[in-house]
């Protein structure tokens, strides 16, 4: 991921002279050692390739810093998420260090770090130095299957009314399992006032509970 | 092994899997950085050893180097970045090998074309097959300048470039695997 502008400026200068001037000279480079065409087709491919990594990754910072944090989706890009706000607002980290009082070095070495091990209250803290709401939504239905109801006591409910749907709402739900989620669903909603209009509850034998994180 | 201030290799080390997988670099020993993700690096050098071990087995005899968030002591550790180059002797039997590991393999891993790179969610951009099954994000390298000027406007080839670092161009070191 680039960081700051200045990436991005070499980012754009090296595919620059990668389709300018490497892969025409690559290709009389392996020419000249007498291979045949589709294998210098296949060697060059390695560049081109590289090419198309260093084209996404240029794609990536202009629709971050036109504002656009929608690729990021879940605690493992969290970290990116940061980084995005920041370069989304166009501060840079000497910018930013100076508004949390740091050294620019410290910035430097919790981005390269993705912000790992980061406390709650730090993230307020740059939230806050960089102008962003970072907006957390929990999955309902991930959240409910992880936490409350034990395995075979949804069983035993299954087998005393119809079977559980495969991707049931709350409401059609068995009685005995929505009087056990009730509290937990209650729970959410405290923090999540939309999250009783997702799909409901599924059995928890599915994915491990989400968390969508996005920058508002 | 030496690392500067910002985790970095200062010099390039010269180390077989079995010092690599014993090295501070894996085990943290010494780095004084909590939640250090020992299980997670020792998991990468496995990946790695195989994926050495696969490329010598069909006769590719070239540097193979580990740069990036490995080769340096920083928390996050998604993939282990190495790199092998080419020997001009390799050129003309590059597509064997490959066809021949993938038949190993018994699917298309094995493959760094732009057209088999696989889209990853989130900022993840594109990788190779062997990156996705793997965690191994192995470059091959023909010796061709890399499009990455030096500090005097040098061109550089890889791992030139890796020898230096995005933001300040200053020099870092990599890990260079002995057989």
């Amino acid at each position: 991921m680039l960081k700051s502008k200045r990436e991005y400026d070499e980012t754009i200068q090296a595919l620059h002279i990668l389709r300018t001037e490497t892969l025409p000279a690559e290709e009389r480079r392996l020419q000249s050692q007498g291979l045949g065409a589709q294998k210098v087709q296949n060697l060059l491919g390695l560049t081109r390739a590289h090419i198309r990594r260093l084209e996404i990754e240029a794609e990536t910072y202009r629709r971050i810093t036109d504002g656009d944090l929608s690729m990021f989706d879940g605690t493992e890009d969290f970290g990116r998420l940061l980084i995005a706000a920041r370069l989304a607002v166009h501060l840079s980290q000497r910018e930013l260090a100076a508004r949390l009082g740091v050294h620019e070095s410290q910035i430097s070495r919790d981005e390269r770090n993705e912000y790992a091990g980061i406390t709650v209250e730090r993230w307020r803290q740059i939230c806050n130095a960089l102008g962003v709401d970072i907006v957390t939504r929990a999955r309902l239905e991930q959240a409910v299957s992880r936490s409350v109801v034990p395995a075979d006591e949804i069983r035993e409910a299954a087998a005393s009314q119809a079977a559980v749907p495969r991707q049931p709402t709350f409401s059609s739900a068995p009685a005995v399992l929505r009087k056990k989620l009730q509290p937990a669903l209650e729970f959410v909603e405290q923090f999540v006032p939309f999250a009783s209009q997702g799909t409901g509850p599924t059995a928890p034998t599915g994915p491990t509970g989400s968390l969508i994180i996005m920058a508002a | 092994m030496k690392f500067d201030d910002d985790g970095f290799l200062a010099e390039d080390v010269n180390l077989s899997l079995d010092e690599l997988s014993a090295s501070p670099l894996v085990t943290g020993e010494g780095l004084a950085i909590r939640r250090w993700n020992a299980e997670r690096r020792e998991l990468l050098v496995r990946n790695l050893r195989y994926v050495v071990e696969s490329v010598r087995s069909v006769g590719f005899a070239g540097e193979i180097g580990v740069d990036g968030s490995f080769a340096a002591a920083v928390l996050v550790c998604r993939d282990i970045d190495a790199y092998l180059v080419l020997k001009p002797e390799d050129f003309a039997v590059y597509d064997e090998r490959l066809s021949e590991l993938n038949a190993r393999e018994g699917e298309n891993v094995w493959d760094f074309s732009e057209e088999a790179m696989i889209p990853m969610p989130g900022v993840g951009g594109v990788v190779t097959p062997l990156r996705k099954k793997y965690s191994v994000d192995l470059r091959i390298e023909t010796g061709a300048f890399c499009g990455i000027l030096g500090p005097h406007g040098e061109r550089l080839t890889y791992p030139q470039a890796f020898r230096q670092r995005t933001q300040s161009k200053a020099a870092k070191g990599l890990i260079l695997l002995r057989d």
